[in-house]
Parts: C-alpha cells; sequence; structure tokens
C-alpha cells in the first residue's frame, strides 16, 4: 500500500507496506509501525484491524474516558462504531518523533455534519506495538465566535 | 546571534525554557515567535502582537500560573509537540494541553493548541492519569 497523494504525511519514498502485515513488527521503525496503525485507524476507520494488530494487549490508556488495556479499548470504540457508523478522522499533520513517540493532529467527527473535534493523539511505540496512549480533545466551535479566522486545523 | 543557523529544536528548546519552565510568556514571545505568526487557538487573535496583549492579560489574571510540561516531540520537519498540565492556581486540577509549534529560520511562525480540563480522578474510567 502507498499514502494517497495528499492524503497523509507519509515518506512517500518508503517502500509499498501491508498495514495489516505484522510478521516483522519487531524489525519495524517507530514510523513505520504509526503510519500502518494510521492508515487503519484513521483513514479506513477500521479500529477492530488497527488494534489487533498494532495495539499491546496490556497498552496503558491515559484517555480518563476510555478504560486501560487493548480489548477494552476495542469494545468501546466498536460499540461507538455501531452506534455511529459515518464517524470519521481527517488526519492534518503527524510529527514524526525522533524518539519513541509519534503524535498525530486530527479532526474527528461522530457525524458528517457537525463540527466536531479537534484532537491530538500521542503515541508510545516500543517492539512492534504501541504501549501507551495519552490524547486531548477539544470541541472545534462555532466560527463566528473565533478570535481569528485560521481554524483549527 | 544569528537565529537563522539554530535548528527547529534549538529554537524550541530556547522558547521552551522562558515561556514554560520560567512562565515569562511574554519574554518568550518577544524572542521567537514571528511577528505574523499564524494563530489556531480560537481564543486569541492571530500574529504575535495580539497574542502578546491576550498573554499579558492572562499574566495579570493568574500570576500563579504554572505549566508542567510532560513530554515533548520533536519533529523530523521543524514541528514540534509540547505535551504540558497548565494550571491558573497551584490548588487546581487544572488543563491538559498540547502545543503545536511549525518552526521556520529561528521562529516559531504557527502554532496550533488543544485543551481539555482534567476530570475529577474518580469519575475517571482509568486509574493512570492524563499524563
Amino acid at each position: 500500500m502507498r499514502p494517497a497523494p495528499g492524503v497523509l504525511p507519509w515518506n512517500p519514498d518508503a517502500p509499498p507496506f501491508d498495514p495489516r502485515d505484522t510478521s516483522n513488527r519487531a524489525r519495524l521503525s517507530v514510523r513505520e509501525v504509526a503510519e500502518r496503525f494510521i492508515q487503519l485507524f484513521y483513514v479506513e476507520d477500521n479500529p477492530r484491524d488497527a488494534f489487533m494488530a498494532w495495539m499491546h494487549p496490556d497498552y496503558i490508556q491515559h484517555n480518563p474516558n476510555a478504560p486501560t488495556g487493548r480489548d477494552a479499548t476495542l469494545a468501546m470504540m466498536e460499540n461507538s462504531l455501531s452506534r455511529l457508523p459515518d464517524l470519521s478522522h481527517k488526519v492534518h499533520r503527524v510529527i514524526w518523533g525522533d524518539t519513541d513517540l509519534v503524535a498525530i493532529h486530527f479532526h474527528f467527527k461522530y457525524e458528517p455534519d457537525t463540527r466536531g473535534y479537534s484532537v491530538v493523539d500521542i503515541l508510545r511505540i516500543d517492539g512492534g506495538f504501541i504501549r501507551e496512549h495519552w490524547d486531548v480533545i477539544q470541541e472545534v466551535p462555532d466560527p463566528a465566535t473565533a478570535k481569528n479566522s485560521n481554524g483549527m486545523f | 546571534m544569528d537565529r537563522s543557523q539554530l535548528s527547529p529544536r534549538e529554537a524550541a528548546d530556547r522558547f521552551i525554557e522562558v515561556f514554560y519552565r520560567q512562565n515569562r510568556l511574554v519574554d518568550a514571545f518577544r524572542e521567537w515567535v514571528h511577528p505574523d505568526y499564524i494563530q489556531h487557538d480560537p481564543n486569541s487573535g492571530t500574529g504575535r502582537d495580539a497574542t502578546i496583549e491576550a498573554l499579558e492579560a492572562h499574566m495579570q489574571r493568574s500570576p500563579n500560573m504554572s505549566h508542567d510540561i510532560k513530554r515533548v516531540i520533536y519533529g523530523e520537519d521543524g514541528t514540534v509537540c509540547v505535551h504540558d498540565h497548565f494550571r491558573h492556581a497551584p490548588d487546581q486540577r487544572g488543563l491538559a494541553v498540547v502545543d503545536l509549534f511549525r518552526i521556520k529560520d529561528g521562529y516559531l511562525v504557527e502554532h496550533w493548541d488543544i485543551i481539555q480540563p482534567i476530570p475529577d480522578p474518580a469519575t475517571a474510567k482509568n486509574s493512570n492519569g492524563m499524563f
């Protein structure tokens, strides 16, 4: 798989990859793991494949509204997806860190015609797995009330 | 000093020291933020000087504010992510904040942020905390 032009800030020179192929996970770089997870989770809106492939079963969850661990969080997300099948994540930028951290800034919407939320997810990646997750979430305000016209993204 | 010789990381570290660690918000802006800075925080005007006005009012209202930096991610393309615990006053639970900066030629030229109040730990679904 290759990133669609303009969709993701992936490295366009990287060799194509199958985002579900975990066979060499220990040899993947932090960035390569993140690219695979981003494709499945944010682009395809497929939390099951994203989580089963790349989340460590014991990953540490810092979102206070989600339980810790892979299976508990996945169950919550699949429940959301069954009620809100049109929810969407639009990735605007990725901070590819020089250590074990990656930050993803995206626009999350439960339903297409809503203003939605500005979100940053921070992932810690080690040994081919996402081991820890933090996020910060803020509602996108009515543009008429904003003090600048630049938007939140 | 020729600021354009600084790497994005070096410029970010200097800004972080003055703004987050010394809580000298206006000094940090005068030194490191470009006059035409693009502001994406919907509660601030765009440009350096409009933001400085807001910061001056903010410092007067909250003289005991604090920023506790939890992690910094230095991106390979000159973007930097700062994840911090902000408090207006010491006895508050405060806010979880992510600031993203784009740095060019030794200046912070663009800024996005996301801010979320920290909930009562008794209501959280896990015991890991937000940081």
